[in-house]
């Protein structure tokens, strides 16, 4: 297999679109120079991706009734990054933790750079594109906010998921906000303003894991847990030597064994293997907890 | 063969092979997630549920043998969450990926049910066949003994826990 080259020539920027129903999609986008040339290069009448892009990969959407629902886009293995990626987020969009959802982003590296898990590099790696992203969101919704107002922009304030005028005393909830922002030009992600550490609300408190409660209660959570229309389970005996072939392997016998769909041997790779798919697990004649009768040598 | 037994309360029938290990009548045919396989040999603990009131390994325990058993899982613990242990683990955060917290429960569940005040000695000897890849042992023992606090306690009207963050 080869790793696919992501093109040399490219660059961060921010797609925003309206959601079904209202609201706001914002997407953080790495694209070749020249798509993204081709989007924004030529003026185009404010015209917007289509929100059915399926390049468009949300790390934020904001509903008209309050929800804050933020993607972690890492794979949870235990390290805490579904709870630590959207906390950078939260920070800079500034809303409160509370008013957060958290969902884990579908495998989808075209869009989401770097899901894995590995070296302990997803924090340091993150810790200014997830603080961006958080941060044009929050200057998109002040942007509304000043525009509905008629005031710069600049005398805003926002705290907990608010938009302040305080000159003026009015302020407006960023559910409210977020068909407006929708609209607004998304700013350069390389520039966009951060919040100074002394501010932070968020980032270095401690906030409990967000999938606490479906670990305690035994929710579905983990990849054995899932189940699809149709779906088959494979099981293996992996020869138990370095280098082993297998010898025999009584294939047939299995095969017919109630439930069974396929049963072969694999070669390939430093060791051959003797497979068998059900279509129910324990179907297998004891499954997962007893071996086919298969001998390898 | 025809096996009745009663899962959460429930009075449950399933049609399934006497030696099917109870682990995949509760995950396959009585679509229960919460309790775990692991290793599938009785080793590791992932798989733990109660079996009339016994924290006792369902990868190795055939259908056969649970026949009019009454068996606990994970999702029967508490109606809502809230047993002192899952409220513990939440506080403590005990949990990391959370694959093996259903048995530690299980069977933290089962020496607290013995013995309700448990020295680290009581936890360590309950405890040593749940394995965690994560290594969250020392959360799980203060896990344990914040649980038996919490239910030493006089209930106030506060039992209910924040949800979310």
């Amino acid at each position: 297999m080869t790793t696919p080259i992501l093109p040399v020539n490219r660059r961060a920027f921010l797609r925003v679109s309206a959601i079904a129903g209202g609201g706001l999609l914002l997407a953080s986008v790495f694209e070749p120079l020249d798509a993204v040339e081709s989007l924004i290069g030529p003026p185009r009448d404010g015209a917007l991706p289509p929100a059915d892009d399926p390049r468009l990969s949300a790390y934020i959407s904001l509903t008209p009734d309050g929800v804050v629902t933020i993607m972690a886009k890492n794979p949870e293995i235990g390290q805490g990054v579904k709870t630590m990626l959207p906390m950078l987020i939260a920070e800079e969009l500034d809303v409160a933790w509370s008013q957060v959802r958290v969902e884990q982003a579908k495998l989808d590296p075209a869009n989401f750079p770097g899901q894995t898990a590995g070296g302990s590099t997803a924090m340091p790696s993150n810790w200014l594109p997830m603080r961006r992203v958080g941060a044009a969101a929050r200057a998109m919704l002040v942007g509304a906010a000043a525009k509905q107002w008629s005031v710069p922009a600049s005398e805003c304030t926002t705290a907990e998921g608010v938009v302040h005028h305080r000159a003026s005393n009015r302020s407006l909830a960023y559910g409210a906000l977020a068909t407006a922002a929708a609209s607004e030009t998304p700013p350069e992600l390389a520039s966009v303003p951060l919040k100074d550490a002394k501010d932070f609300r968020i980032i270095g408190q401690r906030v409990r894991g967000v999938d606490n409660q479906k670990i305690v209660t035994g929710a579905p959570l983990f990849g054995i847990d899932i189940v699809r229309p149709g779906m088959k389970y494979a099981t293996f005996v992996k020869c138990p030597v370095y280098g082993g072939k297998v010898g025999a392997a009584n294939v047939d016998v299995i095969a017919r064994l109630p439930g069974i769909t396929h049963a072969f041997v694999v070669e390939g790779g430093t060791t051959s293997t003797a497979c068998s798919a059900a279509s129910r697990l324990l179907a297998t004649s004891g499954g997962r907890c007893k071996r086919p009768a298969s001998s390898c040598r | 063969m025809n096996i009745t037994l009663k899962v959460n309360g429930q009075s449950r029938t399933v049609d399934v092979p006497s030696d099917m290990p109870l682990l995949w009548v509760l995950r396959d045919e009585l679509d229960l997630k919460g309790t775990k396989f692991g290793c599938g040999v009785a080793q590791c603990g992932a798989c733990t549920v109660h079996v009339n009131g016994a924290a006792t390994r369902s990868c190795v325990l055939p259908a056969a043998a649970v026949q009019g058993a009454d068996v606990t899982t994970i999702e029967g613990l508490s109606p809502d969450g809230s047993h002192a242990l899952q409220r513990a683990w939440d506080e403590l955060d005990v949990p990391q990926c959370g694959y093996c917290q259903a048995g530690q429960l299980m069977s933290a569940a089962g020496l607290l049910a013995r013995t309700p005040k448990p020295t680290d000695a009581d936890i360590d000897a309950a405890m040593n066949g749940n394995l965690c890849r994560c290594a969250t042992y020392l959360r799980i023992r203060q896990g344990i003994h914040r649980a038996a606090e919490l239910m030493a306690a006089p209930t106030p009207s506060g039992a209910s826990r924040e949800t979310g963050a």
